[in-house]
């Protein structure tokens, strides 16, 4: 897979591979992992942006790699437990990098459309359509405050 | 721009400032509004876009630190742990606001006559209660009559839905037998003078692009302008200025180019905020107030006042459908607002059902909280597993005024205009910190009730991001040594000089103060056409 061209080749293969381990895929299959849905073109957006972001993914894109090597392999043909090894030790070892790339995975992953429906969001922009929410009964409702009007007054006198 | 002197001169467009001018529309005063921020459509309002959320985070953040657009000041809050947030534009922050529309409860201006602490208010709320009432006709407010946590009032409008949520915890709060209301809200729950009722679109903070919330750039300010009120926006004030009397002569302002200019006018009317006000009085030094304009007192910028918060999470068994409907407003227990003597501290707090937000916000901590959740396969489950099926509780408890909690200028930090920054230095008092922890476990016996499986969060950690309500900074009072207005918000020491926001609050009840801060505006408005034949005796 072909990388954003902020990144060299071999520097996007490893962030997809990262992001995958990040935000895996859904259980039933239907979401894909942040990798494979291309949420490396957010985070080259968000660097393109902010020239301190992306030494700070430039930064955590080499430590990742050499925790890999240290492992034996390029993090993409590590097994899952070594992958998730080397995410724990970036983790550990170069936290405000790490939360960097949790950030912006993170927002890089729910600002998509096809995204919001899994978990019951629209779609669409949120207005001007909305969502549908039933007016109470008046009825209904008044029976589930009739023990809370059936109290006294609970404010003081002053 | 002309520089001909105008009878009332408003500093700041939001909710104080437009509620304040409207006050005065029969008068025929010529009014004049300088708004630092832009004057901005409901077309640049992200809720409109696909990737609505990402705005969260950048240019519609609510906090000026992380938005940093050219009309933003910077706030310096390295010395507190809750920072400032608000919206520079027309509108002020109602544009971002969740307009959720609690009055303060009348023992809450006696603070100081029933629980010995604090100061009692120059007011109290027989007095605000007519101009509550107009301002609920003004903004549209929708809500429930009947509430026994208050004196009978009655909102314009029906209440909002409760939602899925607000129906499941209101079932625990009767279990407990524990006080609980449906929310008022400057919401329309009915089209309502020209304007379309709430489609539960969940996304309040990022700008009402229908318009069914009552930001004041769509329900006073299109009333304003068509009566002849002047507003210029971008234009940030930099200093008030004084005649040869000790009296306020204008302001020196910097025009949307950035070049300073001058405005006279017979009454000078501060409406930026509990931040932004006391930023400007500090700014404005002279020999006859070296420490700031009318702060002879000493008062100016001290007494900071928040409403801390924390939240509590239950997980249930069904989907909680959170995201659907007005984010703050669904239901309001005040179970806990009034002092109790058998509790370890004095004043109370609300717990107020919080929709759940939207899933990038939840995966990064929260509204409020800048704090990513697990990675990996912990991730998937916490996003598919739980918040879905998640309702929160938030825990908002009043703030006692210390005069160790300021508003001061920064050496340093300034905004595009070279003014200073205002700096924080603020703590949680104690009496504070007994309550949050009070709060989480009441809020957690709640979810309980209700039904959750399980709760999450609290420990007692009071969120960031949540410095919406600052008040207290340039308070009310009777007594000159002691507060920094009058009754009726006449400066003590410049008696053309008014203040009509937060600032002059004395104290900070638990509640969301805007509906409070509108009334007292309208009442100031008032005061000052009843006293024009003598206004600065």
């Amino acid at each position: 897979m072909s990388g954003p061209a902020i990144w060299s080749e071999a520097e996007a293969r490893l962030l997809n591979a990262l992001l995958d381990e990040i935000v895996p895929a859904s259980a039933d299959g239907r979401v894909p992992a942040a990798g494979a849905l291309g949420v490396a073109e957010h985070l080259a957006s968000s660097a393109e942006d902010d020239p301190a972001l992306a030494a700070l993914f430039r930064e955590g894109l080499a430590h990742a790699a050499r925790l890999a090597e240290e492992r034996g392999a390029a993090f993409e043909a590590l097994d899952a437990a070594k992958r998730i090894g080397v995410l724990e030790a970036l983790e550990r070892e170069a936290p405000e990098v790490f939360t960097a790339l949790l950030r912006h995975t993170y927002m890089g992953y729910y600002s998509r459309a096809d995204v919001r429906p899994h978990f019951g969001l629209s779609d669409r922009p949120t207005q001007p359509e909305g969502y549908e929410l039933p007016e109470d009964d008046p009825d209904e409702l008044a029976d589930m405050l009739a023990p809370v009007r059936a109290r006294s007054r609970c404010y003081r006198p002053t | 721009m002309s520089d001909d002197p105008v009878d009332v001169l408003i500093v700041g467009a939001g909710a104080s400032g437009a509620a304040f001018a409207w006050s005065l529309l029969g008068s025929r005063m010529r009014i004049l509004c300088l708004e630092q921020g832009p004057l901005i459509t409901d077309a640049a309002f992200p809720s409109r876009n696909p990737d609505y959320e990402l705005s969260r985070y950048a240019e519609f953040s609510c906090d000026p630190n992380v938005r940093r657009l050219p009309q933003d000041y910077p706030i310096n809050a390295e010395d507190s742990p809750i920072t400032p947030v608000n919206f520079c534009a027309v509108g002020g922050s109602t544009i971002n606001f969740l307009a959720h529309w609690p009055r303060l409860h009348p023992s809450d201006f006696r603070a100081r006559t029933l629980d010995g602490v604090a100061d009692d208010w120059p007011v109290d709320y027989a007095t605000l209660a007519p101009y509550y009432a107009q301002n609920d006709r003004n903004m549209g407010a929708s809500g429930l009559p009947g509430n026994p946590a208050y004196p009978p009032y009655e909102p314009p409008l029906p209440p909002l839905p409760l939602g899925k949520l607000g129906r499941t915890l209101a079932r625990g709060f009767n279990r407990l037998g524990w006080h609980w209301w449906p929310s008022d809200a400057a919401i329309l729950s009915r089209d309502y003078d020209g304007r379309a009722k709430c489609v539960n679109a969940g996304t309040c903070d990022l700008g009402c692009a229908t318009g069914a919330k009552a930001s004041v750039n769509t329900t006073y300010w299109p009333v304003l302008l068509r009566a002849g009120v002047e507003l210029r926006p971008n234009c940030r004030v930099r200093e008030i200025t004084l005649d040869e009397n000790g009296m306020a002569s204008g302001v020196l302002y910097h025009d949307p180019e950035g070049r300073l200019q001058r405005q006279r006018a017979e009454l000078v009317v501060l409406a930026c905020n509990g931040i932004g006000t006391p930023r400007l009085m500090l700014n404005s030094k002279s020999k006859l107030f070296p420490d700031g304009i009318a702060n002879r007192s000493g008062l100016v910028g001290k007494n900071l006042m928040f409403h801390p918060l924390t939240g509590i999470s239950g997980v249930f068994d069904e989907p909680m459908e959170g995201f659907k409907g007005p984010m703050a407003c669904s239901i309001l227990s005040q179970e806990f607002y009034e002092t109790d003597p058998s509790r370890d501290f004095v004043r109370g707090y609300g717990l107020h059902a919080s929709r759940w937000t939207t899933p990038m916000t939840w995966a990064l901590g929260g509204f409020g909280v800048d704090k990513p959740i697990a990675w990996g396969s912990e991730h998937r489950h916490l996003m598919d597993e739980v918040y879905p099926y998640s309702a929160g509780l938030t825990v908002v408890t009043e703030d006692l005024p210390r005069e160790s909690n300021t508003v001061t200028l920064d050496s340093e930090l300034t905004d595009s205009d070279g003014i200073p920054a205002p700096r924080i230095t603020y703590t949680v008092d104690d009496n504070t910190k007994k309550m949050i922890a009070h709060g989480e476990a009441c809020a957690e016996e709640a979810l309980l009730a209700a039904g959750a499986k399980r709760v999450t969060g609290g420990g007692r950690e009071v969120w960031w991001r949540a410095g919406w309500h600052q008040m207290g900074t340039a308070c009310m009072g009777n007594d000159p040594a002691r507060s920094v207005v009058n009754a009726w918000g006449r400066c003590h020491d410049v008696r053309n000089l008014f203040i009509v926001d937060g600032s002059i609050f004395v104290t900070a009840g638990a509640v969301n103060p805007t509906s409070t801060i509108q009334a007292l505006a309208l009442y100031i408005g008032d005061s000052i056409l009843k006293n024009i034949g003598n206004l600065f005796d």
